[in-house]
C-alpha cells in the first residue's frame, strides 16, 4: 500500500522533474535566416557543387579520369593511407597528453585552472602559419633544438628534423592539442566530484574508481576530441607542407600540387571529393556515436 | 513495502564509533577543533549545526575522504584513522545522491558488490532485493536521470546499504527534497535503520529532522560539539545557551540568583523571586539566564493561578493558526515570547486586562554558559 503511494507520488514528481526540452516553435520559417542561407548558398554550396562538377568534367566534357587515376595508382592510395595514419598518430598523442592535462586542470584549484586554461588557449588565438614557422625555428638545421643538442654534446652534426614524420606529427599534435583539451575539459568539468567519493565509499580503490566511473563518463569528450582532432589533422595543409618532406605528402598537399604544379583541376577536384567522402563517412559514423547536442551546451 | 527482515537483507550488527580529539585544519583555519564522541552500536546520531560548524568535515573524516590533522577514529574498536576510504566498509549517502549517471539503477546499487568480487547473479539478486525494500522494484533498468529526486535518493540509500555496512553516513540526504517527500523519507530511513540495526551518523541543519529521527543529537558549534544528548534532553534541558537557541525557540530571563532552596534555586527576576529547577553551580548574587520554552510559559488573568507569576503586558501577538505567539513585556522591560495553543474564540486572552506570565519551576533552567 505504502509502496503504491510512494510510486504514485514519485511518478508525479518524475513527470515534473524532466520536462521535454523546449525548442523554438516549428512551423513558420524564420525570415531572419534568409541572409545567412543566401551567404551559405553562394560561398559554400556553390563552390562545393562546383568541385563535384569539376571532378567529373575534363576538357572533353564528362569524364571519370580523375577517379581512375587515383584508383589505378597504388602510390596515391599510399598518400591516402599516410594521411589517415598521420591523423591517427596525432590523435593518439593528443588524446594521451590532452587527457592528462585536462584531468590536471579539473582537479586543481579553480583560479589556477583558469590561468592555465589561458595558456592552453593563447596558441589557439595566434595564426597557424606563425606557429608553424615557430616550429621551423625550433627544429631547423640551425634551429634551437639542434643548437642545444650540439652544445650539450649529444650530437656532433645538426640533425635534420625538418622533413621527418617526427616534425610533422609533433607540430600537428601541438596545433591540435587545444581542441582535444577543450573537448575533454568541458566534459570532465561537468562530472560531479562526489561521484568519485561515492565510488570510494562503495569499495573502489582510486584507480578502480577512475576506471569504473570517471573514464566512462568522459567518453563523450574523448570521442568528440578524437573526432575533431582527426578531422582537422587529415585536412591540415600548412604543417605538413612546411615541416614535411616528399615522404610526408598528405592528400591536401597532393591536391595543392595538382593545382599549382600539374594544373590538373579535374584530378585535384576528384582528390577533393575523395577526401570529402572520407571525412563525410567519418561524420556519419560520429553522428551515430556522439551526442553533439549534449556535448555542446544542449540539455542533458 | 517488502519487509526487509524476511527477505535477502540480513540484519547486520551496527558498529560502534569512537572519535578521539579529532581535529582538522585547512591551512591556518581549523574546520574541526576537537571532537570527542562515543556512539553505541545501532544508534542514530545526528550532527546538527549551521553551515561552517564542521559537521560535514567531521563526516568526511569518518568516511575517509579527509585526513584528520590529529586525533583518532575507531570503528568497532579498530583504529581506522589512516585506513583508505574504500577499505572502511562505510555506507555513504550524499546530499545530491551522487548516483552514477552512466549506470542503470540496478548497476548503481550493485556497484559495491562488484567491487567486492561478488558474482553477477548474486549481485543482481541482492541489489534487486534492496531496491524492492525501498519501493523501487519496478525501476531496475532505468537510468538515474529518468527518476525523480525522491526515487534517486532511495536508490542512493539502497546503494549505500547493499553491502551490509555496519556504519552508514548521510550528508543532508533529504536537503534537496520538498517538505512532503522529506517527511516520508525521514520515516522510511528511520524504519530501515531500526529494522537493520544500523549505526547511522546523519548530518543536517534541520532541527526538526534531528529531533524526529535521532537517538542522539550532537549540536556542533564552531568545530566543536556543543552538546550531545537525546532529542528530549537536547530540547528540554539544553546543556548551554547555544544549544537552547539552536533548537526550538527560547526565552532567556535575566535575573540574579538569590539562594538555593533544596530542589530549587531562587532567582530574582523583574522584582519577583522565581523558583526554578535547581542549578547547584549557581552561587548567590550571580547574574543568571533562566531558560524557558515559549510553550512552557503561561499567560493568565489572575496572579494566583500559576507559579512564578510576573505582571506583564502584551506588546504584540502573532496568529499562527494552531497557536498564537504573544510577545509580552515585564515590569523591568524584558520581553518574552509565549506560545499559546489556539483553543477557539471563547478561550482567547483579552489583552486589555491585567495579565500575568508564569512557569512551573521544573520547566525552567538556569544556563550559566
Amino acid at each position: 500500500m505504502a509502496e503504491t503511494m510512494a510510486h504514485a507520488n514519485d511518478a508525479a514528481a518524475s513527470a515534473a522533474a524532466s520536462p521535454a526540452p523546449r525548442r523554438l516553435s516549428a512551423g513558420r520559417f524564420p525570415a531572419f535566416l534568409i541572409p545567412v542561407l543566401v551567404f551559405y548558398a553562394l560561398f559554400f554550396g556553390y563552390p562545393l557543387a562546383r568541385i563535384f562538377w569539376q571532378s567529373v568534367h575534363g576538357e572533353d566534357g564528362f569524364t571519370l579520369v580523375g577517379f581512375e587515376m587515383f584508383f589505378e595508382e597504388p602510390a596515391y592510395w599510399m598518400v591516402l593511407a599516410y594521411t589517415g595514419a598521420l591523423g591517427l598518430v596525432t590523435l593518439s598523442i593528443t588524446l594521451v597528453c590532452g587527457y592528462a592535462v585536462a584531468y590536471w586542470l579539473v582537479t586543481m584549484n579553480r583560479s589556477w585552472a583558469v590561468m592555465l586554461m589561458a595558456f592552453v588557449l593563447i596558441p589557439f588565438w595566434s595564426s597557424g602559419l606563425v606557429r608553424t614557422y615557430a616550429w621551423m625555428v625550433i627544429l631547423g638545421r640551425q634551429g634551437i633544438l639542434n643548437s642545444v643538442l650540439l652544445d650539450l654534446g649529444i650530437i656532433d652534426t645538426p640533425f635534420a628534423f625538418i622533413g621527418t614524420n617526427t616534425a610533422v606529427v609533433l607540430a600537428l599534435a601541438y596545433y591540435l592539442m587545444p581542441y582535444m583539451i577543450l573537448s575533454l575539459y568541458s566534459v570532465m568539468n561537468g562530472i560531479d566530484r562526489n561521484l568519485m567519493l561515492a565510488a570510494r565509499s562503495l569499495g573502489a580503490s582510486p584507480i578502480r574508481a577512475f576506471r569504473e566511473v570517471f573514464l566512462p563518463l568522459t567518453r563523450p569528450g574523448v570521442l568528440a576530441g578524437c573526432y575533431i582532432v582527426f578531422m582537422l589533422g587529415i585536412g591540415m595543409y600548412i604543417t605538413p607542407a612546411m615541416l614535411g618532406g616528399p615522404q610526408q605528402t598528405t592528400l591536401p598537399l597532393m591536391i595543392a600540387i595538382q593545382i599549382n604544379e600539374a594544373m590538373d583541376w579535374t584530378f585535384a577536384a576528384a582528390l577533393s571529393v575523395i577526401l570529402l567522402m572520407v571525412t563525410g563517412g567519418m561524420q556519419l559514423m560520429a553522428n551515430r556515436f556522439l551526442d553533439f547536442e549534449r556535448l555542446w551546451g544542449g540539455a542533458k | 513495502m517488502a519487509n526487509p527482515t524476511d527477505s535477502s537483507q540480513p540484519r547486520v550488527q551496527g558498529a560502534s564509533l569512537v572519535l578521539e580529539a579529532l581535529r582538522k585544519d585547512f591551512g591556518q583555519a581549523p574546520a574541526v577543533r576537537s571532537i570527542d564522541l562515543d556512539l553505541k552500536p545501532g544508534r542514530f546520531l545526528t550532527l546538527l549545526g549551521a553551515s561552517g560548524s564542521g559537521k560535514t568535515t567531521t563526516l568526511m573524516m569518518i568516511a575517509g575522504f579527509i585526513e584528520p590533522t590529529s586525533g583518532a577514529i575507531r570503528i568497532n574498536g579498530r583504529d581506522v584513522t589512516t585506513l583508505p576510504a574504500h577499505k572502511r566498509d562505510i555506507g555513504m549517502v550524499f546530499q545530491n545522491y551522487a548516483l552514477f549517471p552512466h549506470l542503470t539503477v540496478l548497476d548503481n546499487v550493485g556497484f559495491a558488490l562488484k567491487m567486492r568480487g561478488v558474482g553477477r547473479a548474486e549481485t543482481r539478486e541482492r541489489s534487486a532485493g534492496f531496491l524492492r525494500m525501498v519501493g523501487l522494484g519496478d525501476f531496475l533498468e532505468r537510468y538515474p536521470h529518468q527518476l525523480s529526486g525522491g526515487q534517486q535518493q532511495r536508490v542512493a540509500l539502497a546503494r549505500a546499504l547493499v553491502f551490509s555496512p555496519s556504519l552508514v553516513l548521510m550528508d543532508e540526504p533529504l536537503g534537496a527534497l520538498d517538505r512532503r517527500l522529506r517527511l516520508q523519507m525521514q520515516e522510511e530511513i528511520k524504519r530501515i535503520q531500526t529494522d537493520l540495526g544500523l549505526t547511522v551518523v546523519y548530518v543536517t541543519h534541520d532541527q526538526e529532522e534531528a529531533l524526529t529521527m535521532s537517538d542522539d543529537i550532537a549540536v556542533m558549534e564552531d568545530g566543536r560539539i556543543a552538546s550531545h544528548s537525546s532529542p528530549q534532553e537536547t530540547y528540554e534541558a539544553p546543556a548551554n545557551r547555544f544549544t537552547a537557541n539552536f533548537i526550538g525557540e527560547s526565552n532567556f530571563l535575566q535575573g540574579t540568583v538569590a539562594t538555593q532552596a533544596g530542589e530549587e534555586t531562587l532567582v530574582d527576576i523583574a522584582g519577583r523571586t522565581c523558583r526554578v529547577a535547581a542549578e547547584p553551580a549557581a552561587g548567590g548574587g550571580k547574574v543568571a539566564s533562566v531558560f524557558v520554552r515559549p510553550e512552557r510559559l503561561r499567560l493568565v488573568t489572575a496572579e494566583d493561578r500559576i507559579a512564578n507569576a510576573m505582571a506583564c503586558r502584551v506588546v504584540s501577538q502573532l496568529y499562527l493558526g494552531e497557536s498564537i505567539v504573544y510577545t509580552v513585556e515585564l515590569a523591568d522591560g524584558q520581553k518574552l515570547k509565549i506560545r499559546r495553543p489556539n483553543r477557539g474564540v471563547g478561550a482567547a486572552i483579552r489583552t486589555d486586562m491585567p495579565l500575568w506570565v508564569g512557569f512551573e519551576p521544573q520547566n525552567a533552567r538556569i544556563l550559566l554558559a
